[in-house]
C-alpha cells in the first residue's frame, strides 16, 4: 500500500506543523475523491448531481479502510479534503462543460444552508467557476478565511467541529464566514449579473 | 494598526460589523479618517451583506473623467481630420473635426477611450445606427457614423454643435427660474422623442446638454452610454479601484438594474436640481462613492431650498417647483413621473401658475390632478402605440445580434403595459385606433417571431396574454397560447398559470385545475406568479360558485397587490361579486368602499381604477339582485363615468349595460333601450362591431327593442346584421343563438316564412343540427314548429299542431313548408 503508507508520512509531518505537508496530501488523496466523485455522479430527474459532502464523507470512509492511515479523526481529514473536494467539484465541471457532447448539466449540491448565505437567495445557481476563482484569491490573503469557508461548504462539518478542525473558537469561525460572505458576494457580483441574463 | 492592508480591512470590517447598523458608517469613517481607500473599501464590502445586495457599477464608470491624454491637432481620425479638443466626456475627448474629402462639413469626433471599447464594439455600433438613425429632432445632436482609424483606435462622429453648457449658459445669461424651466423643457422635449423612439439616454447630465446662442439646447451622446455599458460588460474586467461615481445616476444604475424611462426622468430631476438651486443635490466632493452611492440609494435630497439656505444662497425657489423636483428625483421608480411628457405637463403649469400635480405636501403623490395616467395612455392607444409596436418588431427582427435589447425590449413592454393594463385599454382607448386593433396588429407581428424562435417572442407573448385575458378576451388569449406552445418549452411557471387562466375562463374547470397543478406549488413560485395563481384559484372557485373560498382567494389577491395594479382592482370586484352572490350585498359594498379609500392614498383621482370600483358596485347590486338600488344608483355612476372616460369607453358601456340589464329584469324594456344603445356604441368603438362583447351587447339592444316593440326595420337589420358578422367558426354559437331568437321575433312579429327561413338556414348551412346546444336545439325545435304551424301553408284541423301532426300532412308544394316538414319529421322525408 504504497498510497496509504505515503499519506501516513505525510499526515505525521503534518501534524509536526510541515505546511509543505499539507498540499502533499491534498495531492495524495485527489485521486482517491476523483475515484469516488465518477462513481458517486448521481442522476436525478434534472440530470446529474454531484454532492460535494457525500463525496467527502465517502472518501473518508475509503481512507479510514485503509488502516494504517493514521486520521486522528474526522475533523482532522475533512480539515484538509475540504478544498480538495472543490478541486474535485471544479475540475469536473470544468471538463464536463468542455466537453459538449456529455451535456447534461450537473447540478453541484453542497451545504444547503451554506450556499445560500453566499448566493443570497436560491434564484440564481452559483458560479462554480467564478466562486473557485475568488476562493483562490481570498485563499491568498486570507488563508484561515477561505478554509472556513471550503470547510462550510464542502464538507458535513458545522460550526463546532469546524473550530476544532482549526484549533480555534467558533467565534473567531463565525466571523471569518461571516467577512468571506460580504467578500464574495462583492467578488461574485458581476460573475452574477452575467449569469442570471 | 497592522500594516498589512488586508488585515487592517478585516479588522475594521469585524469591529463595524460588531455595531449596530446605524452606526457602522460613522465608526468606520471615524476610524479611518486617515486612509479613506480603506475606509472606502470596508464601506463597500458592508453594503455587499447578503442581507442588502449592493450592486456597484462596473469599472467604466469609475475611470469616467479621469483625464486623457489630448490628441495632437491635425491628427487624421478615419475620414476625419480632428481640430482642438472641445470636451471631454466619461468616455473619452472631443474634438472639433472636419471631413478631408468635405471641408466645409464641420463635425463632433469623440475619440473612445481604448478601455471602453470591447472588441466588437464597431459591429454593434452598426447595428444600432440604425435605430439612432430614427431620432430626428432639433434637440439632439445627430449621430453620424463610427469607424476605427488606421491605429484600432474607434470613434464616434456627431453633428457639432456650438453651444455652451447648459449650467453655464443660464448663469452667463443670467436666467432667472421660468427662463431656466423653460430651456429646461426644450430638453424634455427631445428627450420625449427618444422616448418614443424606445431609446433611453442613460447617461443625460450637465454637461451633454448645450445651449447654442440662439437659445437652442441640443443633447449629445444619445444611445452611445448604452453601447459601451454592453461593449464593456462583455469584456469585463474587475478593477479594484473606484475613482469616480456619476453624480446623475440613479439607485436602479447603481443596483444595476435595467433602465427605463423613468431612468431618464431621474438624471433629468438631478440636472434641472441644479439649474434651479445653483448646486448639486449632493456634496460629491468629501464623500467616498460607497458613501455617495448610500446617499443616492438612500438619502432624499434636501429640497432646493433648504439647500440654497444651507449654502448661504438667497433667492427664493417656488414650492411647487421644488414638488415637481423631488417627484422626478424619488428612488422608487413607480413615484417617479411615469414619462417626460408628464414631467413637463407639470413645468408647463408651474410656468402659467396652474396648480402642479404634486403640490399640496400632504397629499404629495396623491393628487395628481391634472397629468393622469390615462391621457397618456389615450395618446398611447393611438398612433403613437402602433409606432412603438412596429420599432419593436423592427428592434427585435434586425437586432438579434446585439445581445441586450432588453433595456429596448423591456421598455416596449412597459410602454404596452401601462398602455392596455395599467390604464383600462378597453376604456380608454377611443379614437381612431380601437385597443382591439393594436392587439391585432401587435399578434399579427409576433407570429414571425413565433416562427423564428425568437427569445423576446415568449416575453412580448405573455404580455399579450394578460392584456387579451384582462380584457377578457379569452378566444384570443387562447390563440396566443397555441402560437407560444409551438414555440418552445418554455419552463416558466407564467405561461402554465397563463394557461390555468384561459382554461378556467373558458369554463373548462378541470382542465385549469390539471394545469395549475403542474406549475408548481405555492412554495415554489415567486411573489408574482403566486399571485395569480390564487387569482385562478379565485375564478375556478367563482365559477364553481364556491363563494366563501372565491371571496377568501381574491382577498388574498388584493392583500398581496397595491392599488396600482390592475389585478388589485379586478380582484376587488371579483371578491365583491362573490359576496354579492352569497347575499352580503352590504358587506361587498363596504369592501369596495373602503378599497376606494385605500386607492386614494396611491392613484390621481381620475384614475381608470376608481371607476372599475365604481363598476364593481354596480355588478355587485346587479349580482345581489338589488335591482332598486342598481337602478337608482346605476345612471348617477354613468354620468360620472361618461364624461371623465368618453361615452364610447368600454367601462361606460359594461355600466350601461348592467343599468340596461337591470331594467329587462324588470320588465321595463323601453327604459332599457337607451341604457342598451349607449352600452353596444362603446362596445362597438372599443372592440369593433364583430366582437364577441360588441355583439352580445347588440343582442340585448335588439331583445329589448323587440319585447318594447320599438323600431322593427331597425331590429330586423341589426338581427341580419348580427348573423353576418358571426359567420365565423368561433362565433358559431353565438350565430346559432341569434338566429333562433331572430325567428322568434320573426314569428310573434307575425312572420312565419321568414322565421321558417331562418330556421331552415340554420340545419342547411351546416351538416344538421348536432352542433347546437340542448337549450338552443330545443328552441329551434319549438319554434320551427310554431312557425310551421302558424304558416299559411298548414293547417291542423286536429289542433295538435304537434311534429308528429305535421309528419302525418301531406307535403306542400310550398319549398319552405316542405323544407320544415322536412325537419319535423325527418324520418317521413325520405318518402
Amino acid at each position: 500500500m504504497q498510497e496509504s503508507a505515503s499519506i501516513t508520512a505525510l499526515l505525521v509531518r503534518w501534524r509536526d506543523g510541515d505546511r509543505q505537508a499539507e498540499s502533499e496530501l491534498a495531492r495524495a488523496i485527489y485521486p482517491i475523491l476523483r475515484q469516488a466523485a465518477q462513481s458517486h455522479l448521481r442522476k436525478h430527474d434534472r440530470g446529474l448531481t454531484l454532492s460535494a459532502t457525500d463525496l467527502a464523507q465517502e472518501a473518508y470512509i475509503k481512507l479510514s479502510e485503509q488502516n494504517d492511515v493514521a486520521w486522528q479523526n474526522r475533523e482532522h481529514y475533512f480539515a484538509i479534503a475540504a478544498t480538495v473536494v472543490r478541486r474535485v467539484v471544479i475540475d469536473y465541471l470544468r471538463e464536463r462543460y468542455a466537453d459538449k457532447r456529455a451535456g447534461g448539466k450537473i447540478m453541484v449540491e453542497v451545504s444547503e444552508a451554506a450556499e445560500h448565505e453566499i448566493i443570497g437567495s436560491a434564484d440564481h445557481a452559483l458560479d462554480w467557476v467564478a466562486l473557485d476563482a475568488a476562493l483562490e484569491r481570498l485563499g491568498k490573503i486570507d488563508p484561515d478565511c477561505a478554509k472556513v469557508v471550503d470547510m462550510k461548504l464542502f464538507t458535513p462539518m458545522n460550526a463546532d467541529q469546524i473550530a476544532a478542525a482549526c484549533g480555534s473558537s467558533i467565534a473567531t469561525v463565525g466571523r471569518h464566514w461571516r467577512f468571506a460572505r460580504h467578500w464574495l458576494a462583492r467578488e461574485l457580483d458581476e460573475a452574477h449579473i452575467k449569469h442570471v441574463e | 494598526m497592522s500594516s498589512d492592508p488586508h488585515a487592517q480591512l478585516r479588522e475594521l470590517f469585524d469591529a463595524a460589523l460588531d455595531l449596530p447598523e446605524d452606526q457602522r458608517l460613522a465608526f468606520v469613517r471615524a476610524r479611518a479618517a486617515d486612509n479613506t481607500t480603506l475606509a472606502a473599501d470596508v464601506i463597500e464590502l458592508l453594503g455587499y451583506g447578503p442581507e442588502s445586495r449592493l450592486r456597484t457599477q462596473g469599472p467604466w464608470k469609475l475611470l469616467a473623467e479621469a483625464p486623457a491624454e489630448p490628441l495632437a491637432p491635425g491628427r487624421r481620425m478615419g475620414r476625419y481630420e480632428l481640430f482642438e479638443p472641445i470636451g471631454a466626456g466619461g468616455m473619452g475627448q472631443v474634438y472639433r473635426a472636419r471631413r478631408v474629402d468635405d471641408i466645409a462639413q464641420w463635425v463632433a469626433v469623440k475619440v473612445i477611450r481604448p478601455e471602453f471599447c470591447a472588441p466588437n464594439v464597431l459591429e454593434r455600433f452598426h447595428a444600432e445606427r440604425k435605430i439612432l438613425a430614427r431620432l430626428n429632432h432639433p434637440g439632439i445632436a445627430h449621430f453620424l457614423d463610427a469607424d476605427t482609424d488606421a491605429d484600432g483606435t474607434a470613434f464616434v462622429t456627431m453633428e457639432l454643435v456650438d453651444g455652451k453648457p447648459i449650467l453655464d449658459f443660464a448663469r452667463l445669461r443670467g436666467l432667472d427660474i421660468k427662463a431656466k424651466v423653460a430651456l429646461f423643457r426644450q430638453l424634455l422635449a427631445a428627450v420625449g422623442h427618444a422616448h418614443g423612439q424606445l431609446i433611453i439616454h442613460r447617461d443625460i447630465k450637465a454637461a451633454n446638454v448645450l445651449v447654442r446662442d440662439d437659445g437652442g439646447v441640443k443633447l449629445l451622446d444619445f444611445g452611445i452610454a448604452k453601447l459601451l455599458d454592453e461593449g464593456l460588460e462583455m469584456a469585463r474586467t474587475r478593477t479594484r479601484e473606484r475613482l469616480f461615481t456619476p453624480l446623475s445616476a440613479a439607485p436602479e444604475q447603481i443596483r444595476g438594474e435595467a433602465c427605463d424611462v423613468t431612468t431618464d426622468v431621474y438624471a433629468l430631476g438631478v440636472l434641472l436640481y441644479e439649474l434651479i438651486a445653483g448646486v448639486a443635490m449632493f456634496d460629491a466632493g468629501d464623500s467616498t462613492p460607497g458613501e455617495y452611492e448610500r446617499l443616492v440609494l438612500d438619502v432624499p435630497p434636501a429640497s432646493m431650498r433648504t439647500r440654497r439656505r444651507e449654502q448661504g444662497l438667497d433667492g427664493v425657489i417656488p414650492y411647487d417647483l421644488d414638488q415637481i423636483v423631488q417627484k422626478a428625483l424619488r428612488k422608487e421608480r413607480v413615484l417617479r413621473y411615469a414619462s417626460v411628457e408628464q414631467f413637463d405637463a407639470d413645468l408647463a403649469r408651474f410656468l402659467t401658475d396652474e396648480p402642479v400635480s404634486v403640490s399640496g405636501s400632504g397629499r404629495l403623490y396623491r393628487a395628481r390632478k391634472f397629468v393622469a395616467r390615462h391621457r397618456l395612455a389615450t395618446a398611447m392607444a393611438g398612433v403613437s402605440l402602433l409606432a412603438i409596436l412596429a420599432a419593436l418588431m423592427i428592434t427585435i427582427g434586425q437586432n438579434r445580434v446585439i445581445r441586450a435589447e432588453r433595456d429596448r425590449a423591456s421598455l416596449a413592454l412597459n410602454v404596452m403595459k401601462d398602455a392596455f393594463l395599467g390604464a383600462d385599454p378597453g376604456g380608454l382607448a377611443g379614437g381612431e385606433v380601437s385597443a382591439r386593433q393594436i392587439l391585432d396588429q401587435s399578434t399579427t407581428a409576433l407570429q414571425p417571431l413565433a416562427k423564428n424562435g425568437a427569445a423576446q417572442f415568449q416575453d412580448l407573448a405573455i404580455v399579450l396574454l394578460e392584456v387579451q385575458l384582462s380584457m377578457g378576451l379569452i378566444q384570443d388569449a387562447d390563440r396566443t397560447l397555441q402560437a407560444m406552445s409551438e414555440d418552445s418549452s418554455d419552463p416558466r411557471p407564467r405561461i402554465c398559470l397563463l394557461t390555468a387562466r384561459v382554461r378556467a375562463e373558458q369554463g373548462d374547470l378541470e382542465a385549469a385545475e390539471r394545469e395549475l397543478d403542474t406549475c408548481g406549488s405555492e412554495r415554489q413560485l415567486d411573489a408574482d406568479d403566486r399571485v395569480l395563481r390564487t387569482l385562478v384559484l379565485g375564478r375556478i372557485t367563482i365559477r364553481r360558485k364556491q363563494y366563501p373560498q372565491a371571496v377568501q382567494h381574491f382577498e388574498t389577491v388584493t392583500k398581496a397587490l397595491s392599488p396600482t395594479d390592475p389585478m388589485w382592482v379586478y380582484a376587488h370586484q371579483q371578491k365583491s361579486h362573490a359576496l354579492a352572490n352569497k347575499g352580503q350585498l352590504a358587506t361587498a359594498l363596504d369592501d369596495l368602499s373602503a378599497a376606494e379609500q385605500e386607492a386614494q392614498r396611491f392613484l390621481a383621482e381620475d384614475h381608470p381604477n376608481f371607476a372599475r370600483l365604481k363598476l364593481a358596485r354596480l355588478e355587485a347590486m346587479s349580482a345581489s339582485g338589488d335591482r332598486k338600488r342598481l337602478l337608482s344608483e346605476g345612471p348617477e355612476i354613468v354620468s360620472v363615468l361618461a364624461p371623465r372616460f368618453g361615452s364610447e369607453s368600454a367601462l361606460v358601456g359594461r355600466a350601461e349595460a348592467m343599468v340596461g340589464a337591470g331594467y329587462m329584469y324588470e320588465k321595463r324594456y323601453a327604459e332599457a333601450v337607451p341604457h342598451l344603445e349607449r352600452s353596444w356604441q362603446a362596445f362597438k368603438a372599443t372592440f369593433g362591431p364583430g366582437n364577441r362583447m360588441t355583439l352580445r351587447a347588440e343582442m340585448n339592444l335588439v331583445s329589448a327593442m323587440g319585447a318594447a316593440d320599438l323600431r322593427p326595420n331597425e331590429v330586423r337589420t341589426r338581427f341580419d346584421n348580427m348573423i353576418r358578422l358571426s359567420s365565423t367558426r368561433e362565433l358559431q354559437s353565438f350565430k346559432d343563438f341569434a338566429s333562433v331568437e331572430y325567428s322568434k321575433w320573426l314569428a310573434r312579429a307575425g312572420q312565419n316564412d321568414e322565421a321558417l327561413r331562418v330556421l331552415i338556414g340554420m340545419v342547411h348551412e351546416q351538416a344538421g343540427l348536432v352542433r347546437l346546444n340542448s337549450s338552443t336545439l330545443s328552441d329551434h325545435q319549438q319554434w320551427l314548429n310554431y312557425s310551421y304551424w302558424a304558416h299559411e301553408c298548414a293547417s291542423d284541423p286536429e289542433e295538435h299542431y304537434s311534429a308528429e301532426a305535421a309528419c302525418k300532412r301531406p307535403a306542400k308544394d310550398d319549398a319552405v313548408c316542405r323544407a320544415a316538414q322536412g325537419l319535423l319529421c325527418p324520418h317521413a322525408s325520405r318518402t
